[in-house]
């Protein structure tokens, strides 16, 4: 087996036999695996992630001030807390283990491999993703709220046109972040044989004595690349935050903005 | 065992965390770039795949460079280094931070008091650091427990099996994956809110001195 060989099963996967291939799909398809697996269920998971993060910031985002949460308010934002603070509590070879294994003997369910990945890693990243979020919002000051209002603006464009952009912008070094952590993180998914970069590359050093020093390395190699280009990118970016981001919001545009003026 | 080896391991990664801060704020330029690299080099591996070459292909490397096969029973220990040089990495940033948080005046002040400057280090500004990195080093402490759970993939014998490993081999005798996963799960989480606990406090109490000292 030479380095060709090796990368292209790193990087795609190993083939499938020929008398498994489905000749309606494409095989490119059918043998998903190694680097690229990795890159699909990161991707996957972080974009199902963001959604189900900002539900949970939302639900637990304290109401704005002079309004009253309600009672179902106050109960989904319980809830939210205790699935955050569970799944926070649990480590994630611990996670990916419950998710593959339990929906079968509990509820009689049967999915594909990919699609348990992926919720596996979108729950994982959904809640740190609505840590950073709420972050995001608490670092917003609360009077860009009340000016939106006063200038008219509907609840939702207050939101969209006004919050939403600032915090982008301070949270993007710690989206980075998270993105770096969860490509890592999926290498965790070797432990129930799904066959992403890790389990490929313990495949090969168990099963290919001779080329296994390569392989090994290899691997190392090929998850440092990726996930050292993107720290790089988080560190510009809050570098980029901390010298012209903070001026911005520091301008004294509004110093004494009231809802209601008390006098 | 899962508490010993996130012990283990966190201890680990705090001496080495320190030896790397020390390189760092050193005015040896070698020093420095090695700190830099390595920092650079363990926060960019993911764990599994790390462990994985330093349990499974470094055995069969040595055995091959030096002629001699390693010793056997070494891979609780090369497991331990492994979680420590990834925690390590990520200590020695924190406690880069820290330092770097406290005002330069508090050096000039002590040279002033003509005390010289490892002194000043010891005395005045790692103290000081401590108190403002005490968030994130409990949070990165708690980090490590949990991920001494990935020692699963290590062959290690039964009595050194953490509690995760230890469910999957009793579900793997019993046919069963549900209970053994829950109470892991369980251990974990009380495990994480106890060690939270107690180290916020610890954490807590920390914070609350800055105040009286800056």
């Amino acid at each position: 087996m030479n380095l060709l060989h090796l990368l292209d099963a790193l990087l795609f996967g190993y083939p499938p036999a020929p008398e498994m291939v489905d000749p309606h799909f494409p095989v490119f398809l059918q043998r998903a695996g190694g680097l690229l697996l990795t890159f699909l269920v990161a991707v996957f998971s972080l974009t199902i992630g963001a959604a189900i993060g900002l539900v949970l910031a939302l639900c637990r985002r304290e109401p704005a001030e002079g309004l009253e949460g309600g009672i179902f308010k106050l109960a989904t934002g319980r809830v939210a807390a205790a699935l955050v603070e569970t799944i926070r509590g649990l480590p994630i070879a611990l996670l990916v283990l419950l998710v593959f294994y339990l929906p079968y003997p509990l509820l009689g369910l049967r999915l594909p491999t990919f699609v348990l990945a992926v919720a596996a890693f979108s729950l994982y990243a959904g809640v740190y993703l609505s840590e950073i979020m709420r972050a995001g919002f608490r670092s917003v000051d609360s009077r860009f709220r009340s000016v939106g209002q006063v200038l008219g603006l509907s609840p939702w464009q207050v939101f969209l046109r006004i919050e939403l952009p600032l915090v982008c912008r301070n949270m993007l070094p710690d989206l980075i972040n998270l993105t770096v952590t969860v490509f890592k993180d999926t290498s965790t998914l070797a432990v129930v044989a799904v066959p992403e970069l890790a389990y490929v590359g313990r495949q090969m050093v168990m099963s290919e004595p001779a080329s296994y020093e390569l392989a090994s390395l290899l691997v190392l190699v090929l998850y440092w690349l990726p996930s050292f280009a993107l720290s790089v990118f988080a560190f510009r970016a809050e570098r980029w935050r901390t010298s012209f981001g903070e001026v911005r919001s520091r301008i004294p545009v509004f110093p004494d903005v009231r809802l209601v003026d008390p006098g | 065992m899962t508490l010993t080896i996130g012990v283990m391991s966190g201890l680990l990664a705090i001496v080495i965390g320190s030896v790397l801060l020390r390189c760092h704020i050193s005015t040896h330029r070698t020093l420095r770039g090695l700190a830099i690299g390595f920092v650079a080099l363990f926060r960019n591996l993911p764990l599994l795949p790390l462990l994985l070459f330093l349990t499974f292909a470094l055995p069969g490397i040595w055995q091959r460079v030096s002629g001699r096969p390693l010793i056997r029973g070494l891979e609780l220990y090369l497991l331990l280094l492994g979680l420590a040089l990834n925690t390590g990495a990520y200590l020695a940033e924190i406690f880069r931070a820290g330092v770097s948080a406290v005002p330069a005046q508090q050096f000039e002040a002590g040279r002033s008091l003509g005390l010289p400057p490892n002194r000043i280090r010891r005395r005045i500004i790692y103290p000081q650091a401590m108190r403002i990195i005490a968030p994130a080093l409990t949070s990165r402490l708690i980090h490590n427990m949990k991920n001494s759970t990935l020692a699963l993939i290590v062959p290690l014998p039964v009595q050194m099996m953490e509690v995760v490993g230890q469910a999957g081999r009793i579900a793997g005798q019993t046919f069963s994956w549900a209970e053994p996963l829950v109470f892991a799960a369980c251990v974990h989480l009380l495990l994480a809110l106890g060690l939270g606990r107690s180290l916020n406090r610890w954490a807590t109490r920390e914070q609350a001195r800055i105040e009286g000292t800056l």
